[in-house]
């Protein structure tokens, strides 16, 4: 007996005319049934839904790639796991294994590096917010700090004095690029001359010791030129500091910010086609760097603190088809299990979103709405979409960066996540929340 | 058996001015049979005792040419090597055998005596300074002729003392008491008792130079004895032996690492001494002058300096370090091979950035073979196994085009092409085969070539000096290339294009999947994958030992256990640096390099911590993740007798070493580095464990090492005084048991 065919529901759709778009209108959409070989089904079954995955895979092979093509154009090169876009703790062992130091903003991520085994040392500490216990801490441990403004230059000396020691640190500088919004808020100006004022101020003031320059430029940038320009002015600044101060610096750090495979809401062309590979920026940067007036063997270390675009492509985050409503408009809307709380990224990204399971039908304007009771719970905004059924699985991908950080607990538990082992072993890294876990924090007022 | 190795020990010896005139005085007669050592020094004086006139004038001649030495300023050093006193020492020995005994013979051997020393200090300067060769016993053949011809004017009748009557003498074989006069002879002394004592000194000084000595001394029985080339069998040894005899031992085992090629070449140089003596002794019959040791001195330099003219210096290696006896040169040289590498001295480094696959190794499929077959083709790979992306049909898709290519070590550039257009992906340009190039030399017989470079990306210039690193230009397709890759040679000679000598790495790091090993030295063969040790700061600051600082360890198992032994490291004249034990005899070579930190050598007591510290971190790449192996010396382990016994077969056989695994990792704020011996124990377990730790405030904290069960850990003490020998533990046991092995 051959099995029935399935159910499709009916469908009126507006005879379209007029001028096509010259990509034509032919959406190709595969499922995903499969993350790195283990089937989305046993892993619903496992550890219920909604639930974040990473790809160990994933995570090593993008960061081999941008280590190896920086690697083959600079001598030095080392990597510093960008702890804010993804701190679990297995997530950043992955790269600690693969020899990466960590960049941190906080106290709690440097506590958080420390409990890994990171040795203070392989700790770059950045950030505006660097209070003096702070300080009193990670400066006689060995992190490198930097510093952010003269207030925090003055309070690192202060320690300094205090503790006997003679700690590195770096100054965070800002520049103009084209192409990019310059981020003055943070760091020195450089063209205005701050950044060789705080320079001198560190010369005189004979506490600390400079041994790097860093400037991050912005974020999801997708011009690779922009870093040529960053690149070129800080190997012109560090040059000048060199032959004018003497000053043979350790290490020049680029910073994050290259642009993962997701697609910005503003952006017309999608990520796959958008997005520049590593070896791109690793040409603009290496070009810049090139022009370094240093002897081959005292060569600055190039820092990079990439962290979206070592992490994004590796987390998917599957989510349960909660209901099925037709919109006013005429739209399709689903509604699934994982909310803006959830994916918070959904504010920025038109996030790339397939089925988990074979479908057929045909394609609608759908939109993806979130299970929480608030307006804004949109996690996709309106895309071709087949139709699927109550129970069905979606998955969204390109979701590994700030999302397990940056989510929060609102009106729901925050899902599991789970790691797939390169050989295909999988197991939680972080366990759905409970009630015993989010009220663990709360006290009863004595009172009530 | 440990002998210490030359000046070192002996500069920083007993400072007494007694002590430092025996050691100077037992140098000059060990030095005759190339020795250092004071045993045999001691076992040569008591061989010279057989005659008392010969014992008597020979140390009265070694003292009188060291005080001159001294009032004439020559340098302390070389006088305490023996120079000056073992040339003194044959005028005197071999003019008390010859002269009658008067007053006038005692006059013009003090003169001649005194004479020798000048003679040794103008002739050693000329020979080594103008050839780099020794002057070996020239001085003493010079003022001796020179003696010969004046002793008759002064009305003196010379006399030979002539060999033991055979019938006289033991129950041995004509062989064996001719080999024993032969060995006494040396000393003027052709007597069997001589010959032993000679031979005692020579079996404590090697057991290889006696196996060599034997086979010098075959040689002379056999042309002078069983071809009768010599006039008189009988004189064979005052005439033939003892020249044979050292030129076997000074070729096969001194001067030359002993091997079977250095056998033969001891062989050839015997002959080649039977050739001289046989052609001279006529001419020099004569005049009435005695051959002497003439053959030996001319043979020798002669050898040496044709040897020298090797383009490879192999087969037999030439001892170019620190000359020890020929078992210390064997071991210094074999474990040197088994740590370094056996071909070139210059430290050569992959010539490109990052990673990249090896798609052609030595003796390879395509291009690598017949002269060029030394040659290694690398390219570049990506994560899914492919050389190129796309379809892989231009050559801007291969990832390795345009890469930068790096200068693999210092060097001056002699030789650049740099206008040969890239081909297209599948054509080769078979006029223009090398494509664009750059050639560098880097020592005498050693060039690199790196070839099919991209058209005008080629950064350098003829004759420009380039550092290690310096980029010479980008990885192109040009030539006798039809996908872009770097082609990876070593030639003798400086033209691009000659014939290819042996290809290695040094300090590469072999990335097998997720088991990165360094390797010190390295052929990569076809799909390994390659990239320069990338050192960390850190890890290299910990290995740092700063000069001159004391540092105090304390044993803390094992039979010294409660004992605490004081090292410091120092610089020497040349600029070895050394880490000296102040408790114990025991020095330990050692180099903080670039990448990595090395112990070449240790010797003396081998009670010493510093005997821990080599086998613990015998070398430490400055990088944290991959693995390493090294080699331990195994002779150490065996029992003396085994140990002699293995000296006799050594030169013949592969070397006796454990292989050691190493691993370093940081634990907080420590750096350990672990070892496991790949030996293992009937359960399985390695037969020898090692366990350094580095602490970041202090450096090297702990030493341990495990043998077969048996741990013996030392631990450092921090509160000592850095200037002297302070005993941090003031148990007054555990200094008296360091007194004791102090004076021990």
């Amino acid at each position: 007996m051959s099995p029935l065919p399935a159910y499709e529901r009916p469908l009126i759709i507006r005879h379209e005319s007029g001028l096509m778009n010259k990509f034509s209108r032919v959406q190709s959409m595969r499922p995903m049934t499969h993350l790195d070989g283990v089937a989305v089904a046993e892993l619903m079954e496992t550890y219920g839904s909604p639930l974040f995955v990473f790809s160990e895979k994933t995570l090593v092979e993008r960061y081999r790639e941008l280590r190896d093509v920086f690697s083959l154009r600079y001598p030095k090169v080392r990597i510093a796991w960008s702890y804010k876009t993804n701190y679990l703790d297995s997530i950043a062992r992955v790269f600690h294994k693969e020899g990466a130091w960590a960049e941190v903003v906080s106290m709690f991520e440097w506590e958080k590096a420390r409990n890994l085994g990171v040795p203070a040392e392989q700790i770059h500490f950045n950030g505006p917010y660097k209070p003096k216990a702070v300080l009193d801490e990670v400066l006689p441990a060995g992190t490198i700090i930097h510093i952010d403004h003269f207030d925090e230059l003055a309070v690192a000396e202060r320690v300094a004095v205090e503790k006997g020691i003679r700690p590195k640190v770096a100054i965070r500088i800002n520049l103009t690029a084209d192409g990019t919004p310059q981020w003055s808020r943070f760091g020195f100006n450089l063209e205005n001359g701050q950044a060789h004022d705080a320079v001198m101020r560190i010369l005189t003031g004979d506490r600390l010791e400079l041994t790097g320059l860093h400037c991050h430029l912005g974020t999801f940038i997708l011009d690779p030129d922009a870093y040529r320009q960053s690149a070129t002015k800080m190997v012109d600044f560090a040059n000048r500091l060199r032959q004018e101060q003497g000053i043979t610096l350790s290490f020049i750090d680029v910073g994050g910010g290259f642009a993962s495979h997701n697609t910005l809401k503003a952006q017309y062309l999608p990520g796959d086609q958008a997005t520049p590979s590593f070896s791109r920026y690793a040409e603009a940067i290496s070009d810049a760097l090139g022009k370094l007036n240093y002897p081959p063997r005292e060569m600055p270390t190039l820092v990079l603190e990439t962290g979206r675009a070592l992490v994004d492509d590796a987390g998917y985050l599957i989510a349960t088809v909660q209901a099925n409503k037709r919109l006013p408009d005429g739209r399709r809307a689903l509604i699934v299990d994982a909310g803006v709380n959830v994916l918070f990224t959904s504010f920025w990204y038109k996030h790339d979103v397939v089925p988990a399971q074979e479908f057929r039908g045909v394609f609608e304007p759908t939109i993806l709405y979130g299970p929480l009771c608030m307006n804004i719970d949109v996690v996709r905004d309106t895309l071709l979409f087949p139709p699927l059924n109550v129970g069905d699985q979606i998955v969204f991908r390109t979701v590994g960066a700030y999302n397990v950080t940056q989510w929060m607990q609102f009106i729901t538990y925050r899902p599991a996540v789970v790691l797939i082992s390169q050989n295909g072993q999988h197991a939680a890294i972080r366990k759905r929340e409970d009630l015993e876990i989010v009220r663990g924090p709360e006290q009863m007022a004595p009172w009530l | 058996m440990v002998v210490a190795r030359p000046s070192t020990s002996t500069a920083a010896g007993s400072t007494s001015l007694m002590g430092d005139m025996v050691t100077t005085v037992l140098a000059g007669y060990s030095q005759i049979l190339l020795s250092r050592s004071k045993v045999v020094g001691l076992l040569l004086l008591a061989s010279t005792a057989v005659m008392p006139r010969l014992f008597l004038f020979g140390l009265g001649g070694v003292v009188l040419a060291l005080g001159l030495s001294r009032l004439m300023h020559l340098s302390s050093e070389l006088s305490r090597s023996g120079l000056y006193g073992y040339n003194a020492l044959l005028v005197a020995v071999g003019g008390a055998a010859i002269l009658p005994l008067e007053w006038q013979s005692v006059l013009l051997l003090t003169v001649a005596v005194l004479a020798s020393v000048a003679v040794t200090a103008a002739l050693h300067s000329a020979l080594w300074s103008t050839f780099n060769l020794p002057v070996l016993t020239l001085p003493f053949l010079f003022v001796f002729y020179l003696l010969l011809g004046a002793a008759p004017q002064m009305g003196l009748t010379l006399s030979i003392s002539t060999p033991d009557a055979l019938a006289q003498s033991f129950e041995l074989p004509r062989i064996v008491s001719l080999y024993f006069q032969s060995l006494g002879a040396i000393f003027f002394s052709p007597k069997i008792l001589s010959g032993v004592l000679v031979f005692l000194a020579l079996l404590v000084f090697s057991r290889i130079a006696v196996s060599l000595s034997l086979m010098g001394f075959a040689v002379a029985y056999l042309f002078g004895v069983k071809l009768g080339m010599l006039s008189n069998g009988e004189m064979l040894p005052l005439i033939a032996g003892y020249n044979f005899i050292l030129t076997a031992v000074a070729i096969g085992g001194v001067w030359f690492v002993p091997s079977s090629s250095s056998f033969v070449l001891a062989f050839a140089s015997v002959l080649v001494c039977g050739l001289v003596t046989a052609g001279a002794e006529p001419l020099l019959a004569r005049g009435g002058v005695p051959l002497l040791i003439l053959p030996f001195n001319l043979t020798v330099i002669l050898v040496l300096y044709a040897m020298r003219q090797r383009v490879r210096d192999a087969r037999p290696k030439s001892v170019d370090f620190l000359i020890g006896t020929p078992e210390q040169n064997l071991n210094y040289f074999q474990t040197r091979v088994a740590r370094f590498g056996a071909h070139s001295a210059v430290r050569l480094h992959a010539p490109f950035l990052g990673r990249w696959v090896c798609t052609q190794g030595v003796d390879g499929e395509h291009t690598h073979r017949g002269l060029w077959r030394h040659a290694l083709d690398f390219e570049v790979q990506g994560i899914d196994g492919l050389t190129y992306r796309n379809r892989g049909t231009d050559v801007r898709d291969y990832l390795c085009f345009r890469m930068p290519v790096i200068s693999p070590a210092d060097g001056t550039v002699v030789q650049v092409i740099d206008d040969v257009p890239d081909n297209p992906i599948g054509e080769m340009n078979l006029r223009e085969n090398w494509g664009n190039a750059v050639l560098i030399y880097h020592a005498p017989g050693l060039y690199s070539l790196v070839a099919h470079l991209a058209a005008g990306s080629v950064e350098v210039r003829e004759g420009q000096r380039v550092k290690r690193g310096d980029a010479l230009g980008r990885c192109g397709n040009s030539g006798r290339s039809e996908v872009p890759h770097i082609h990876f040679q070593l030639q003798s000679v400086g033209l691009i294009g000659a014939g290819t000598r042996e290809v290695e790495l040094h300090d590469a790091v072999d990335e097998n999947g997720d088991e990165a090993l360094v390797q010190a030295t390295w052929v990569p063969n076809k799909g390994d994958v390659v990239r320069n040790l990338e050192p960390n700061d850190a890890v290299s600051k910990l290995l740092r030992f700063p000069f001159g600082e004391s540092l105090a360890f304390q044993c803390e198992d094992g039979d010294s256990k409660g004992t605490t032994e004081h090292f410091a490291a120092e610089v020497d004249l040349y600029g070895a640096v050394e880490l000296r034990s102040q408790e114990t005899s025991a020095l330990l070579f050692f180099d903080h390099g670039e990448r990595t930190f090395t112990a070449y050598d240790t010797i003396g007591d081998h009670r010493s911590v510093l005997h821990l510290l080599q086998a613990a971190m015998g070398r430490v790449p400055f990088e944290v993740g991959p693995r390493w192996h090294d080699e331990l010396t195994a002779r150490r382990f065996f029992p003396r007798p085994l140990g002699w016994l293995l000296d006799v077969i050594a030169p013949f056989v592969g070397r006796f070493s454990i292989t050691v695994t190493y691993e370093a990792e940081w634990q907080n704020q420590s750096l350990v580095v672990r070892g496991h011996s790949h030996k293992q124990k009937s359960d399985g377990s390695p037969w020898l464990k090692t366990e350094a730790i580095f602490d970041r405030e202090m450096g090297l904290r702990e030493l341990s090492l495990t043998i077969n069960g048996r741990r013996q850990r030392v631990t450092r003490v921090v509160n000592t005084v850095s200037t002297g020998a302070v005993i941090a533990d003031e148990d007054p046991k555990s200094r008296k048991d360091v007194e004791q092995r102090r004076t021990a």
